[in-house]
C-alpha cells in the first residue's frame, strides 16, 4: 500500500516535471520546445532521405569536375534539398503554419485583438520562444502603453522595460502580483515583497512568465495634484469655497533614502495598495491622484466644517474697534480687503501631516510631501444682486471698511481735524454768503445792499442762537444792539405809518 | 437567403474571426488573405517540387498506405465531429452555412480517397498529393492541440483536453462564446454570446461571472479558465473590486428629477441635499476581511460563489430600466437618508456643539449600521439588523463605508443663514461705526460754534465799537464796516480755507460799498 503510494507520488512528480519541462510558460521550457520540434524536423528529414533511398547524387562527370572535399558535400546538400525531399518537408511547415493560424485566430477571438498578427506574434514567443514581445512601460496611463503589444493585451511571456520613475504590477495565473521596476535591494528578503525588490534590483528590464498580465502601471515620480474648486461649510454655515488647492504626493518609499541613482524609492505593499486599496467607480477605476485628491477635499471640508467663518478670519476687525487699537499693517489689512479670506493655513496644513493622516495615507500607499490650501473665498449666491447687503463677500468687505472707519473716526487727530477744518469751512461758507448775496444778482445797488444786510443779520441771528447752546461759549454782550441796528435796515417799512 | 450568402461571403474573408473588428486592418494583414496566400504559395511550390520529382515522388510502400489510411480515420472523425456541431448550430442559419462548407469540404476530401483503394488504381500524381495533404491534417492536429496549451492559461489533463478540444472545434467551424472577463466586463464581439457552441471563459482576478442557458441559471464562475457546455452563455459579469459610487447633492423635487438624487425634507418641510457616497463590495464571505494589497501571497479579491450568485439572480429590472447590483446600495442609502432626515429639523442638521458629533456625522453611522450585516452571536452567521441590510445580504453585497458631505440647503435658506452670520459678523463694527461717526459729527458742529464764536466777535466789532460810541452809522457805514472787518478775519490764514480769493471779493465790496451814498444808493442817481 505505502509503496503503491510512492509509485503514485513519484508518478505524479515525474509528469509534473515533464508538463512543466515541455509545457512550461517560462524561457526554459519554450527554449526546450523548440529544441524538441528542431530534432524533430531534422530526423524527419533524414528520415524521407532515407525512404527514398537518398535521392540527387551527383553525376560522375559533374564530380570529377569539383574539388575532392566538396564532393561529399555537395552529395548531402543534393540530397537533401532534392525536390522529392523537400516537397515532403512542405507539409510539415504548412500544419506548422495552419496550427499557428487557428490557434492565433482563437486567442484573437478571446482577446478581441484587433490585429491576428498580434497573437501570432504572442504564440511565437510563448511556444518556441521565438521574437518575444517586448513591452515598453513610460507611462503610467495604462490605456495609452502600446495597444498592439501582446504582453499587454494577452499577458507574457515577454519582457517588459520599465523606464525611470515608473513601477508596473503584473499578477500571474494565481493571481499573484508581481510588482516590477527599478528598486533599490531591500534590507530583509523574508517577504515576497522584498523578494520583488530584490529581484528588480537595478534592472530594468524583466522577463514576464506566461500569462502573467498587466495590472496597473504607478507614476513613482512626485506628482503635483491640483484641485479646482472646493465647496466647504463653515460650522456656522457659511459656503466658502477653497480655489486651486494644492498638493504634492508620491508613492510612500518606506525608510528608503531619494538618491541619484534611486531617485524613486517604493515598496512593493505599498504599488499593491495603491493598486489594489482603490475603489471602483462608476466610470472605472480612478486614477489615484485622484483618489488622493477626493482625500485632500474630505480633510479641508472636515476642518472647515469644525470652524466658524470668524475663525477663518485673520482681521477681526471690532477687536481693533474695541480695544482702541490701530491697525498694525495698514497695507497688509487692505490686501485682505477683497473676498479672498485667511484660514489657519498652519494648522490646516499642520494637519495633513499628523500621524493619524499620515498612517491613513500609507495604507493607501502613498505619502504626502506639500499641501498648498490655496485661496478661500466667499461667494455670493447667484440670485443674491451684487452688492446686496447680505451677501457674505460684501459684509466681509464693507465690515473691514467699516472698521477702519470707526477706528479712524475715533482717533482725537481726525476728530481734531476734523473741528477745525470745520470751522474754517464755516467762516469761508458764511462770508461766501455775503459774496453771494452782493455779487449774485443783477438786482440795483440799493437792493442788493438790502440783500447783504439781511444776509448778515439772519447769520448774527442763527449765531447768537447756537452760541447760547455751547455751554461754554456765548454771544458778545453788545450783540443784540449790533442786531436791533440791522434790524432797522432790514425790518419792512409799513407805509401809512409816521 | 440573400442575407446567408452575405453572412457566408463575411465569414469567409474574415474566416470566422471577429468581422466587425477587422475595419481598420488592412486587406493584406487580414486572416483569410494570409491564409490564401500562404496556401497558394505552398500549392505552387508543391506543384514545382512534385513536376521536378517526377511521377515517382512518392512511392507505393506501407508508410504511404498508412498515412492514407489515417488520414481518412482523421477525416472520418472531423466529419462526425463536424456533423454534431452542425446539429447543435440549427439555430443559427450563420453557423449552419459555416458548418456545411466545411463539412462539404471534408466529404469531398474523403471522397477523393476513394479511388486509391479501388483495384486498378494508377493515378500517382494524386496520390502524392494526397499523402501529402493527409500527413499535413495528421500534422495539423497534434500540432494544434500542443499549440492549444499556450492558448489559455490551463493546467491539468481535463482543462488540456478541454482546450484541444475547444480548438479543434474552432478550426471546424464551431463557434461558442469565447470570452474574456477583466475588470468585471466582459470583452466579447458582437452577439458572441449567442454563439451556442463548447465555450470558453477567461476571467481575471478581479472579476466573476454567472452562466446561464435559455432556461436557467446554471453556475458562478471565479478567476481563471472556464470551459462551457453547448448553449451556456455569459448571464453576468460581476466586478469583485470595492466599489464606489457618489451623488453629489443637489436641491431638486423628486418629481423634478428622473435621476437618484439626495433631495431630502426635513421635519420642518425644508429641502436639503448632501453629497453621499457609498463603498460596498461582493460579499468575500464571512471570514474574509479585505486584503486591499496588504498581502503578497494571495489574491486580492476573493470570489465567493454564493454572493456572485445572490448578486446575478437579484438583478431588478424595469419596464424601461434594470438595476445591477451596483446601483441598490446608492439607492438604499439615499432613501435611508431621506428617512433619518424626515426626523430631524433644519436647525437639528446644522447646529454645531463641540461637544457633540457632527449631525452628519451622526445619520452617516445610522445610515451605515442599517445597511451593515453584523455577525450573530448565537451561530456566527452573518445576519442583517434592518430590512435594507437583509436586502443587500440576500444580493450578495456587503457595504463597508457611507459618507455624507456638504449638506446644501435652499438659497433662502442660506441667505438667511448669511444674515445671521452677518449680524454676528458686521454687527458690533457697524454700532462702532456710528457712535463714531456721532462724535465726529459732534465736533464739526462745536466746530462751527467756534467759528461762529470767532466770526461774532470779529466782523461787528467796528460797528459794535461805533454804536457804543452812539453814532449809529449809515447803512452804506454799516456795511463799510461789515465788510471791512470781515475780510481782516480773512485775511488770517489759520482761520478762512482759500482765504485769498475771499480777501479778494470782500475788498472789491468794500470799494463798491465807499462809492454809494449813505443810503446805499449810487451817488448821481436820483434816489433818496
Amino acid at each position: 500500500m505505502v509503496t503503491s503510494q510512492g509509485e503514485q507520488t513519484l508518478t505524479q512528480t515525474t509528469l509534473g516535471l515533464i508538463e512543466q519541462t515541455f509545457l512550461g510558460r517560462d524561457l526554459t521550457a519554450a527554449y526546450v520546445r523548440l529544441g524538441i520540434f528542431v530534432v524533430a524536423f531534422s530526423t524527419y528529414w533524414i528520415l524521407v532521405v532515407a525512404f527514398l533511398g537518398f535521392p540527387g547524387e551527383i553525376s560522375h562527370l559533374l564530380a570529377q569536375s569539383t574539388p575532392a572535399f566538396l564532393v561529399p558535400l555537395i552529395n548531402i546538400a543534393a540530397t537533401f534539398f532534392h525536390p522529392r525531399v523537400i516537397m515532403h518537408l512542405l507539409p510539415v511547415l504548412g500544419a506548422l503554419f495552419f496550427a499557428f493560424f487557428f490557434a492565433a485566430l482563437y486567442i484573437a477571438d478571446l482577446f478581441e485583438l484587433e490585429s491576428f498578427w498580434t497573437a501570432y506574434h504572442y504564440l511565437l514567443g510563448s511556444v518556441f520562444g521565438l521574437g518575444f514581445p517586448r513591452l515598453r512601460i513610460d507611462q503610467s496611463n495604462i490605456n495609452s502603453i502600446d495597444p498592439y503589444s501582446p504582453v499587454k493585451r494577452i499577458g507574457g511571456p515577454g519582457y517588459v522595460r520599465i523606464h525611470l520613475g515608473y513601477a508596473a504590477i503584473f499578477e500571474d495565473t494565481n493571481g499573484i502580483p508581481h510588482v516590477y521596476g527599478r528598486s533599490k535591494a531591500a534590507e530583509s528578503t523574508e517577504t515576497q515583497a522584498d523578494e520583488d525588490q530584490l529581484r528588480a534590483t537595478g534592472r530594468s528590464t524583466f522577463f514576464v512568465q506566461g500569462f502573467e498580465s498587466l495590472k496597473d502601471v504607478v507614476d513613482l515620480r512626485d506628482r503635483i495634484g491640483k484641485v479646482d474648486e472646493i465647496r466647504s461649510i463653515t460650522r456656522d454655515g457659511i459656503e466658502v469655497y477653497a480655489r486651486e488647492a494644492q498638493m504634492v504626493f508620491r508613492v510612500f518609499g518606506g525608510e528608503q533614502e531619494r538618491s541619484l541613482e534611486y531617485p524613486y524609492p517604493y515598496t512593493s505593499e505599498s504599488i499593491r495598495q495603491l493598486v489594489y486599496g482603490q475603489a471602483v467607480g462608476e466610470r472605472g477605476k480612478q486614477d489615484w491622484a485622484i483618489a488622493l485628491s477626493d482625500i485632500v477635499q474630505n480633510e479641508i471640508r472636515a476642518f472647515v466644517a469644525r470652524h466658524t467663518l470668524e475663525e477663518f478670519l485673520a482681521l477681526q476687525p471690532y477687536r481693533h474697534v474695541d480695544q482702541d487699537e490701530a491697525p498694525q499693517d495698514r497695507d497688509a489689512s487692505s490686501s485682505r480687503s477683497n473676498r479672498t479670506f485667511q484660514i489657519p493655513r498652519r494648522q490646516l496644513t499642520e494637519h495633513f501631516h499628523t500621524p493619524v493622516l499620515k498612517h491613513g495615507l500609507r495604507d493607501k500607499g502613498l505619502e504626502l510631501a506639500w499641501v498648498g490650501v490655496g485661496t478661500w473665498e466667499l461667494r455670493d449666491p447667484e440670485k443674491t444682486p451684487r452688492g446686496s447687503d447680505i451677501s457674505p463677500g460684501d459684509t466681509i468687505l464693507t465690515t473691514w471698511r467699516d472698521s477702519q472707519r470707526a477706528q479712524l473716526y475715533r482717533s482725537p487727530g481726525y476728530i481734531k481735524r476734523r473741528q477745525v477744518s470745520r470751522e474754517k469751512e464755516h467762516i469761508r461758507a458764511s462770508f461766501e454768503s455775503w459774496i453771494r448775496a452782493w455779487k449774485g444778482s443783477d438786482r440795483a445797488t440799493t437792493q442788493r445792499c438790502f440783500d447783504l444786510l439781511t444776509q448778515i443779520h439772519k447769520q448774527l441771528l442763527a449765531m447768537e442762537e447756537r452760541l447760547k447752546e455751547e455751554h461754554d461759549l456765548s454771544p458778545p454782550e453788545d450783540l443784540s444792539k449790533v442786531v436791533q441796528h440791522l434790524d432797522q435796515f432790514t425790518r419792512p417799512k409799513t407805509f401809512g405809518k409816521d | 437567403m440573400k442575407e446567408n450568402i452575405s453572412a457566408l461571403f463575411g465569414w469567409t474573408l474574415s474566416l470566422g474571426y471577429n468581422p466587425n473588428s477587422m475595419e481598420s486592418v488592412p486587406l493584406y494583414r487580414r486572416p483569410l488573405v494570409v491564409a490564401t496566400t500562404v496556401f497558394i504559395l505552398f500549392g505552387a511550390l508543391y506543384y514545382w517540387l512534385l513536376s521536378s520529382a517526377g511521377p515517382e515522388a512518392v512511392p507505393y510502400s506501407f508508410l504511404s498506405d498508412f498515412i492514407l489510411a489515417v488520414g481518412i480515420l482523421t477525416l472520418l472523425v472531423c466529419i462526425v465531429y463536424t456533423f454534431n456541431i452542425f446539429s447543435s448550430a440549427s439555430s443559427n442559419s450563420r453557423s449552419m452555412l459555416r458548418t456545411l462548407l466545411t463539412l462539404a469540404i471534408l466529404i469531398l476530401w474523403l471522397f477523393v480517397h476513394v479511388p486509391f483503394f479501388l483495384p486498378g488504381s494508377g493515378r500517382t500524381l494524386m496520390r502524392a498529393i494526397l499523402v501529402d495533404l493527409d500527413f499535413m491534417l495528421i500534422l495539423t492536429l497534434i500540432l494544434l492541440a500542443i499549440t492549444a496549451q499556450f492558448v489559455l492559461p490551463v493546467s491539468g489533463s481535463h482543462q488540456r483536453m478541454a482546450v484541444i478540444r475547444r480548438l479543434l472545434g474552432f478550426a471546424l467551424s464551431e463557434r461558442g462564446p469565447v470570452t474574456y472577463i477583466r475588470d468585471g466586463k466582459s470583452i466579447e464581439a458582437h452577439e458572441e454570446s449567442k454563439r451556442v457552441g463548447l465555450g470558453v471563459f477567461l476571467i481575471d482576478h478581479s472579476s466573476a461571472a454567472v452562466l446561464r442557458t435559455d432556461i436557467a441559471f446554471t453556475r458562478a464562475i471565479g478567476p481563471g479558465v472556464t470551459f462551457t457546455k453547448a448553449g451556456e452563455r455569459r448571464a453576468e459579469a460581476l466586478d469583485l473590486r470595492k466599489q464606489v459610487r457618489s451623488l453629489q447633492g443637489q436641491i431638486s423635487s423628486p418629481l423634478e428629477s428622473e435621476t437618484l438624487t439626495t433631495a431630502a425634507i426635513t421635519k420642518d418641510g425644508i429641502p436639503v441635499a448632501v453629497d453621499l457616497s457609498i463603498f460596498f463590495m461582493l460579499d468575500p464571505g464571512p471570514a474574509t476581511s479585505q486584503r486591499e494589497g496588504r498581502e503578497s501571497q494571495s489574491q486580492h479579491y476573493e470570489f465567493n460563489r454564493d454572493s456572485v450568485e445572490k448578486a446575478v439572480y437579484g438583478h431588478m429590472y424595469g419596464e424601461v430600466d434594470d438595476l445591477p447590483w451596483t446601483d441598490l446600495p446608492m439607492l438604499l442609502a439615499a432613501d435611508i437618508w431621506r428617512e433619518r432626515v424626515k426626523e430631524h429639523d433644519l436647525e437639528d442638521l446644522i447646529q454645531y456643539q463641540p461637544d457633540r458629533t457632527p449631525p452628519l456625522e451622526t445619520l452617516q453611522l445610522t445610515i451605515m449600521s442599517r445597511l451593515a450585516v453584523k455577525k450573530d452571536l448565537s451561530n456566527g452567521e452573518p445576519s442583517a439588523t434592518s430590512r435594507e441590510g437583509a436586502m443587500l445580504q440576500s444580493r450578495g453585497i456587503r457595504v463597508l463605508d457611507v459618507r455624507l458631505s456638504n449638506l446644501r440647503l435652499p438659497e433662502d435658506v442660506q441667505r438667511e443663514r448669511t444674515l445671521r452670520w452677518r449680524e454676528n459678523w458686521a454687527g458690533a463694527v457697524q454700532e462702532k461705526l456710528s457712535n463714531a461717526l456721532d462724535e465726529v459729527h459732534r465736533e464739526e458742529r462745536r466746530g462751527e460754534a467756534i467759528a461762529d464764536d470767532f466770526m461774532v466777535r470779529g466782523f461787528t466789532h467796528s460797528l459794535m465799537g461805533a454804536l457804543k460810541g452812539g453814532r449809529p452809522p449809515s447803512r452804506r457805514d454799516t456795511l463799510a464796516l461789515l465788510v471791512k472787518d470781515a475780510a481782516a478775519i480773512c485775511s488770517q490764514d489759520d482761520r478762512v480755507s482759500y482765504n485769498q480769493e475771499l480777501l479778494n471779493h470782500l475788498n472789491q465790496m468794500a470799494e463798491s460799498i465807499q462809492k454809494l451814498d449813505p443810503n446805499c444808493h449810487e451817488k448821481g442817481s436820483g434816489e433818496t
